[in-house]
């Protein structure tokens, strides 16, 4: 079996689409949360967000491709196109034949959606764009970066809401280090800061409208993000003989479904996701010194969370440092694993726990160690990544230091 | 009014939890119903609906209230039984009609 590593990561984040202003963010625990202006805000009761602000298409895109693609694919081509810089890889013919894009998104191309629908619906239109099923099928995104970057080998995105972009990321170092491929492409990307979209989450009464706190007792709910994450995976042997930078080492994945609630967190779902992620990585627990958390800033998600944690790691629990970087980023759903996958890669990276931002009261119910509000140095070996998904899908990935 | 609200209650929730309407007494808990959270929150947004009315209540409180919750929680949740919901419908109704 081949070993697997990261040597690229593209971002396009509410904190700033380069690697060093999405990194000095989450260290200095600088949120991107504030006041929508993307669209119009009347008729919201939620008026918050993580946003990519700034995102200007014509910069990244000549008119007639711009067109085709919506702002989710966007952000996945200009975060795509980002990670192979960053790699300084070559997309040589016979490679790009056997190359793998999987990208993963909860909602697809929401803009389109919302748009087009608007005009029928809204405005009595008798017509909506030509363009607006390639626009929001769920695997634009994965087919605009293979055809962007000609990449020509297995190419499919993944919908697993919350856990898609993790769920992406553990596929496609499934299939590295099966060593049926040379490099993959793979990441989560989301634009879902629509007026119907948020009404959708407004119904559902988990918004917070002032801060996103995750593990702190004084938490009122999460706050919507966007964004896009695509890493570069290669198998190590490959990187090394090519003299590539490498982030970290991806040691395993694991996934499992509740099969319980639609949307309500499970501990056990979640603490079976990770044990499973251990096994595949021939890892302890004792051996995981980090974790970055879904932690989304519910009360019932950070606690379960909590409580799953305790149930992995037994008394390694009170040596874990944890935390959550949706305070910063907001939850960009099937972007969110993907970008907190690239945030565990760069802690690893640069032996740096980014904090859990907006943390004010530790929370009897959540007694573990969040690094709150200041980072901090420390010797990692491993670090997991966790994400889970409504409709009960849990996946998580280890890491190690490279 | 009251009554009616009453009997509203009832039949929305008879028919969102699947119960016989013979178990909804004023003082029945919902956490004793079966209700999951994601329930209850079906149940407001049909109240709200059928009276044109907006009821507070947020996700964490729902599962509180909900069996998935710990019902010691929920002792301070208005919501809590029948006539707790009837009530907060009565408030929203009246406030709408400007009493």
């Amino acid at each position: 079996m081949n070993r697997v590593v990261i040597t690229g990561i593209g971002i396009v984040s509410p904190v700033g689409c380069t690697l060093s202003d999405f990194w000095s963010a989450l260290v200095e625990a600088r949120s991107g949360v504030g006041p929508i202006t993307i669209i119009p805000t009347e008729g919201l009761l939620i008026r918050i967000a993580a946003q990519v602000l700034g995102f200007d298409p014509t910069a990244h895109f000549e008119s007639r491709q711009a067109n085709l693609l919506d702002r989710f694919a966007r952000f996945a081509v200009v975060a795509a196109r980002a990670a192979v810089r960053d790699a300084e890889l070559e997309i040589d013919e016979p490679h790009a034949l056997e190359a793998v894009t999987i990208v993963g998104s909860g909602v697809g191309g929401q803009v389109a959606m919302d748009d087009q629908y608007y005009k029928i619906y809204g405005q009595k239109h008798s017509k909506v764009h030509p363009l607006t099923i390639p626009r929001l099928m769920i695997n634009a995104a994965a087919s605009n970066i293979s055809m962007d970057l000609g990449l020509k080998g297995p190419t499919y995105s993944v919908a697993t809401a919350c856990a898609s972009g993790t769920h992406a990321i553990g596929q496609a170092f499934h299939l590295l280090r099966m060593g049926q491929v040379p490099f993959a492409l793979a990441g989560g990307s989301e634009a879902c800061l629509t007026f119907g979209t948020l009404k959708g989450w407004e119904a559902l009464r988990v918004l917070t409208d002032d801060a996103c706190r995750p593990f702190s007792k004084t938490r009122s709910g999460l706050v919507l993000g966007e964004g896009a994450a695509i890493l570069v995976l290669e198998t190590r042997d490959r990187a090394l003989a090519r003299g590539a930078r490498v982030y970290a080492e991806i040691l395993g994945f694991g996934m499992t479904a509740d099969a319980a609630d639609l949307t309500a967190a499970n501990a056990d779902g979640g603490a079976r996701a990770m044990h499973a992620a251990l096994r595949d990585s021939r890892a302890n627990p004792e051996d995981i010194d980090y974790v970055n958390a879904h932690g989304t800033g519910t009360d019932l998600n950070d606690r379960t969370e909590s409580r799953a944690l305790r149930q992995v790691f037994g008394p390694h629990a009170d040596r874990l440092a944890v935390s959550s970087s949706k305070g910063v980023l907001g939850h960009s759903l099937g972007a969110g694993g993907a970008l907190e996958i690239a945030a565990t890669a760069l802690a690893l990276h640069t032996q740096t726990i980014p904090p859990t931002a907006n943390f004010e009261e530790p929370d009897p119910t959540c007694d573990l160690d969040f690094v709150p509000n200041v980072a901090r140095q420390a010797q990692l070996r491993m670090a997991m990544s966790n994400s889970f998904a409504f409709g009960g899908l849990n996946a998580v990935v280890v890491l190690a230091h490279a | 009014m009251t009554a009616d609200i009453l009997h509203e209650v009832q039949s929305i929730m008879a028919n969102k939890l699947n119960v016989p309407i013979e178990r909804l007494a004023p003082d029945t808990k919902v956490g004793d119903l079966g209700a999951e959270s994601l329930d209850i929150i079906l149940v407001i947004f049909t109240l709200e609906e059928k009276f044109g009315i907006d009821i507070p209540l947020r996700a964490e409180d729902a599962s509180r209230l909900g069996s998935g919750g710990n019902n010691t929680e929920s002792e301070n949740l208005a919501l809590m039984t029948i006539a707790g919901i009837v009530q907060a419908v009565k408030e929203q109704v009246d406030a709408k009609a400007g009493l």
